[in-house]
């Protein structure tokens, strides 16, 4: 136990951990609503539709690229399931077509970004805004609502005492955590994130692997897209505003380097709740909306601070003469 | 290109210039609109263009997207084709003031929608704080009626200073009510349901007490009541009242059975057609007020049908009539 205790404290993330911890203690010592199992699964849930377009964002950006295009993802991909669902009645049917467009968007950036050779933050940009206009233009900006009984369980409903969406992140969380660790893929993501031209010549496939990650990238953004639309019981054409900011801010915060090749899952994670647990915290205190972004960049910048000291630290250690 | 293509290219191009306009005399309208996304500004542009159709007027909309800079660029090429009204739905009213100036100097009239700006001739639409009077007056006399108990959560868009209006009218009227009442929280749904949602669930998580969402449009009261409902709360307690009624969403929950039992009617079909009508009368060398003022009232099942057809699916057909009917009391 202490040995866990010492390696955790040691990990990547500790400074980032000491920062999620301190402000739940902030918070529940503000509000008891805080700690209570409600609100909770409040923060968890919210945290996960964020969190899975952010597996998919994190590969992404380990591997040295951006995709922008995921705040539209979410309006185009919910608005095609709810389409779907009222068409066939079929939960099942919804999902795997609002997938599949999750999958050709990424892979439109995929092949953008490596047979166009065009650089992905002008790619996915693009494609963000063809993606806003198509919902724009199929829906006339009129939401749509779903007809269907059961599809709002797939957003709101527990299997358990576990809300779906939260058990989905935790399940994906550990799927790409062994992908990213223990699997070829993952060792080329990190290698082509490091230095693309040393993967290159070490003969690594690295277009297909950008290409696939950009289709893993789309396909995560689209289920995170079908689980809010499930949760509004509607396609909304203004879903996702702003949405790929928020996403890439919490994978960065969570010690994912912009450049590449450096950051893990766990810490992306992390980075996610602090600002979840944070936007929850300032509604349960009953904060006015105009402190809100004051607070959540002061948190970011104090995390970051923590982080990277603790960081310098660790390093001095490891650097000092033995004794 | 070789130098014959270039000359007739050149040649084309005088051509093409030289052609006369097709309708000389024809009134030639403007309308740079602020966020064509909305539902709200969908409905305002096609009445208006419906309406510019029925008067044979010519009418050119843009969208700034809520970009004020966008605004004014697009506002200058519409100036720059001529036109002799300049409608503005402004992204921000104070910034609107050197295009104003502008369109003046060119000869061209301006009107805006929603929002005053200063030295515009004048303005057509509802009056937001009138409107939430209107909508508190309503509820205090439900509650009444009904014995509540109010515990109020607002969501609202402080943002902007028209929402803001909405809330301070319907938060004045509960208060000159004498109706007992607490208003637990106010939160910022930025006028979207998928934001409206997450912060109203937060609030009801602190506050699950809350059995009135007061929304400054439709999508953040229906935001509110779906965060109410997957909170696992007995929405047969609650009860809903939305200002807006901007289309498809508001109606639905209106005629469906939910919580949604009132809705301040905007009617935007209306505010577009009265946009054309007011920029008509100005060629004309009429005067407008400087308000010029479209209705608004409280719309509930027992009286949507006097102003819309609801024997169709949602969006329902406007009977403009009774809304012209409004306007005239």
């Amino acid at each position: 136990m202490s040995r866990l205790l010492s390696r955790m404290l040691h990990s990547e993330q500790a400074g980032l951990l000491l920062a999620l911890i301190l402000l739940c203690v902030g918070i529940s010592l503000l509000t008891p609503v805080f700690f209570t199992a409600v609100n909770i699964k409040n923060v968890l849930r919210d945290a996960s539709l964020v969190a899975i377009a952010g597996i998919g964002m994190v590969m992404i950006i380990l591997l040295g690229e951006i995709d922008l295009s995921v705040g539209s993802t979410q309006a185009v991909a919910g608005i095609i399931a709810v389409a779907v669902l009222n068409q066939f009645e079929s939960v099942t049917l919804a999902l795997v077509a609002a997938l599949a467009v999750g999958a050709f968007i990424g892979l439109c950036n995929g092949l953008l970004v490596t047979k166009a050779g065009i650089n992905s933050l002008i790619a996915t940009l693009g494609m963000m805004a063809i993606l806003r206009g198509a919902a724009m233009v199929s829906t006339q900006a009129v939401s749509i609502q779903g007809k269907v009984e059961g599809f709002i369980e797939v957003g709101t409903g527990h299997l358990g005492p576990i809300p779906i969406p939260v058990l989905v992140t935790f399940v994906l969380l550990g799927l790409f955590y062994y992908v990213l660790h223990h699997t070829i893929l993952g060792r080329y993501i990190y290698a082509i994130g490091g230095n693309i031209q040393a993967a290159r010549l070490a003969g690594l496939a690295v277009d297909r692997t950008r290409v696939l990650v950009f289709v893993l990238g789309g396909v995560l953004a689209a289920l995170s897209a079908f689980i809010l639309a499930s949760r509004l019981n509607s396609g909304q054409p203004n879903a996702g505003l702003g949405f790929e900011l928020q996403v890439i801010a919490a994978v960065i915060l969570g010690g994912i380097s912009l450049t590449g090749g450096v950051g893990t899952l766990g810490g992306a994670f992390i980075g996610i709740l602090i600002l979840t647990v944070l936007s929850n915290g300032l509604v349960l205190l009953n904060v006015s909306s105009f402190y809100h972004d004051i607070a959540r960049g002061a948190v970011i910048i104090l995390a970051v601070y923590l982080d990277t000291r603790r960081k310098q630290s660790l390093l001095r250690r490891l650097l000092a003469p033995p004794t | 290109m070789s130098k014959t293509k270039a000359w007739l290219l050149c040649a084309l191009l005088i051509a093409a210039c030289g052609q006369p306009d097709d309708a000389p005399d024809k009134l030639k309208i403007g309308y740079v609109i602020n966020f064509m996304s909305h539902e709200w500004y969908q409905n305002i542009s096609k009445s208006a263009t419906a309406r510019a159709a029925e008067l044979d007027v010519e009418l050119i909309v843009a969208d700034a997207n809520l970009d004020v800079a966008a605004q004014i660029s697009k506002a200058e090429n519409l100036l720059a084709q001529g036109v002799e009204v300049l409608i503005l739905s402004p992204v921000d009213a104070k910034a609107m003031g050197p295009i104003v100036r502008q369109a003046k100097a060119a000869g061209t009239k301006v009107i805006t929608e929603s929002n005053p700006v200063s030295e515009a001739v004048s303005y057509v639409g509802i009056d937001n704080y009138a409107g939430g009077v209107k909508a508190g007056e309503w509820f205090a006399s439900y509650a009444a009626e009904k014995g509540l108990d109010p515990k109020i959560l607002i969501v609202g868009f402080p943002n902007f200073e028209d929402c803001r209006q909405r809330v301070d009218g319907f938060k004045d009227a509960l208060a000159t009510s004498g109706l007992t009442h607490e208003i637990i929280q106010e939160v910022d749904g930025q006028g979207l349901k998928e934001k409206a949602f997450k912060v109203a669930q937060d609030a009801l998580t602190a506050n699950p007490q809350i059995n009135v969402i007061y929304g400054i449009n439709d999508d953040s009261t229906t935001g509110g009541m779906a965060a109410y409902k997957a909170a696992g709360l007995d929405e047969a307690a609650l009860t809903a009242i939305g200002f807006g009624f901007e289309g498809t969403v508001g109606q639905t929950a209106l005629t469906g059975d939910t919580p949604y039992a009132a809705a301040l009617a905007m009617f935007p079909n209306f505010v577009g057609s009265a946009l054309i009508d007011a920029a008509v009368q100005l060629s004309r060398g009429e005067q407008l007020p400087p308000h010029y003022e479209t209705p608004t009232i409280v719309v509930t099942r027992d009286n949507i049908s006097r102003f819309y057809d609801t024997s169709t699916e949602p969006p329902f057909a406007l009977k403009v009539d009774a809304v012209r009917a409004l306007m005239q009391q």
